[in-house]
């Protein structure tokens, strides 16, 4: 199985990940032989199997809701790229044109 | 005396006695960092001057009451150190200072530990080999043409190479015992849910554990009772304690059932390997063990389960690397294009490899067959080990095929490089805990590693098994010469 162009641009897409032309070319073939690898599942029978959602073996437990252990917002907004009044600042969101 | 070459038992020995404090033997494994780090590149920081502060801290304070208390202990760069850069070894976290310590760092700073520097591993713990670094290749301490294994390669090399007695690794599939089986220490995975993972940078959330790379069984399990336990910051962590798993060591193994998959000797691993086998499974007989030979989980099945289900959460999990919260951020005109050149420049290229196929597998028309196929092999795959346990009290087997790599062999290709986790994904696939010691050397003269799984929450036969072979097979890196 090999993957095409439009598949993966639009892997890339829903990824959010932009290659380059020599990327792309490089990882489609190499996407296609590890897709082709991991097939080898198909041939399971795993009837009477339901999915394994966690593999946890113990209700699942919750603590005490209540206040405390928060970072400090500041502190947080210290390690974005870039900020401004207590916020994330990010490029435009809505196209102008 | 070289303190660089002390076990933790020795060194908590020497501490109990007042013959060494910890500014002694902290400066003997910087030293042995300074000296050896430019060859072997395991670590990726290295805190020198506030490891020598805390050092001369706990020189005024008792051990008494801290089972670590002057312990060196590197951490692999995936584990949060609040302050201190914690990248990951990506581009996309160079310069990332975590506000908050992860669970199992407070718990060595509690224990009286001295964290030394972050080590160098795989980009977001994706490979087998620690060449996925955005930032230095780590070679093998026993020959530096040779891999660490990955992806805790830099916490692996550091132990075996004497510049710390014990790191931490993470494991999602072998990233723990792989490069311990490589380097020739001991490596401990526990069982899912062990080890607190609050602070661990999310890989792949259902298989990722934290555990200890150690000289010998006695330390991993010395460490496994500092950093194991439930945390109200994990949900996932089980509720009841391990106890104390130092008694375990030192038992014998009679009465323990042991099982070997059958037909061992045909499968693809080296000849040494299975004259280890071979000799091990005696030698247990000799000492009243049984050992069976049984039918195991399906390798090829397990592994493909787990390219599927780690990518496919990794995709989720490395979504949050989007050029607005940390770090990194290419310039660009909009914020969707911020976020594609981001993450393009941001990953190299395993970590790109692996986000296209767990997004692949997760999309629009390829759920059914992929993840959720996998989900149900996973399902069929805990419930045969499941059985198995219900009869036996261990597993055993290699850890990895044969010994190292050359660095650069495997790179170009990477379901050969996958393949060396053949043997190590089934105990992240079910939750088990595992273990990988030193069973000798090739001819090669690069160590080989044994593995043993047990049932669930069995860390503590895990560990008196490990302790019974690391016995018969008489290495001992601290032993004096």
């Amino acid at each position: 199985m090999m993957l095409t162009d439009d598949e993966i641009k639009h892997i890339e897409k829903l990824a959010r990940i932009r290659l380059g032309d020599e990327d792309r070319e490089k990882l489609k073939g190499q996407l296609s032989d590890i897709i082709e690898f991991v097939r080898v599942l198909q041939k399971i029978d795993t009837s009477g199997f339901e999915t394994a959602e966690h593999i946890t073996r113990f209700k699942p437990v919750l603590r005490e809701g209540g206040a405390g252990g928060e970072l400090e917002r500041e502190k947080v907004l210290e390690q974005a790229p870039d900020r401004q009044d207590g916020f994330f600042k990010v490029p435009p969101v809505i196209d102008k044109k | 005396m070289e303190y660089n070459k002390k076990s933790i038992s020795e060194l908590r020995k020497l501490y109990s006695e007042n013959k060494v404090s910890p500014s002694e033997v902290v400066s003997f494994c910087l030293d042995s960092i300074n000296s050896n780090d430019s060859k072997i590149e395991a670590f990726l920081k290295v805190f020198y001057e506030d490891a020598m502060k805390r050092a001369r801290h706990l020189d005024g304070e008792s051990p008494e009451g801290k089972p670590l208390y002057g312990i060196p202990v590197a951490v692999k760069d995936n584990i949060c150190t609040k302050g201190y850069e914690t990248t990951c070894a990506s581009k996309i976290l160079e310069g990332y200072r975590p506000p908050y310590n992860a669970t199992v760092v407070e718990r060595l700073l509690d224990a009286g530990a001295v964290i030394i520097g972050k080590t160098n591993m795989d980009e977001f713990a994706m490979g087998s080999s620690t060449e996925n670094s955005a930032y230095k290749i780590t070679k093998n301490p026993y020959d530096t043409e040779y891999a660490p294994g990955g992806s805790s390669g830099g916490s692996a090399a550091a132990v075996a190479a004497s510049m710390v007695p014990v790191s931490l690794g993470s494991d999602t599939g072998g990233s723990i015992r792989q490069p311990a089986s490589l380097c020739g220490v001991v490596g401990l995975k526990g069982t899912y849910g062990r080890v607190s993972r609050y602070g661990l940078i999310a890989f792949a959330s259902s298989l990722d554990q934290i555990g200890p790379i150690t000289g010998t069984v006695e330390d991993s399990a010395v460490v496994m009772n500092v950093i194991s336990g439930r945390d109200s910051r994990d949900a996932t962590t089980i509720p009841d304690p391990p106890g104390d798993l130092t008694e375990s060591v030192g038992k014998g193994p009679e009465g323990m059932k042991i099982a070997v998959p059958r037909g061992y000797e045909d499968l693809d691993i080296a000849d040494e390997i299975k004259e280890i086998l071979k000799g091990t499974i005696e030698k247990l007989k000799a000492e009243n063990a049984s050992v069976e030979f049984v039918e195991l989980p399906d390798m090829d099945a397990s592994i493909a389960c787990y390219y599927i289900l780690a990518n496919a959460e990794a995709s989720s999990n490395l979504a949050r690397y989007d050029g607005v919260k940390y770090a990194f951020r290419a310039e660009a005109e909009s914020l969707e294009e911020m976020y594609e050149r981001t993450r393009g420049e941001g990953f190299g290229d395993e970590v790109k490899r692996r986000v296209l196929l767990g997004t692949y597998v997760l999309s629009a028309g390829y759920y059914d067959a992929y993840y959720k196929k996998a989900q149900q092999v996973r399902a069929m795959i805990c419930s045969k080990f499941e059985s198995l346990f219900s009869r036996y009290d261990l597993v055993m087997l290699p850890t990895v095929p044969g010994t190292s790599f050359r660095i650069g062999e495997r790179i170009d290709n990477p379901i050969e490089m996958y393949l060396s986790d053949i043997f190590t994904t089934p105990a992240n696939i079910a939750g088990l805990p595992a273990i990988s010691l030193p069973a000798g050397f090739a001819e090669n003269g690069l160590p080989l590693g044994i593995q043993l799984l047990a049932g669930y929450a069995g860390e503590a036969k895990l560990l008196r098994g490990a302790a019974v072979l690391e016995r018969i097979y008489g290495f001992n890196r601290y032993k004096e010469e």
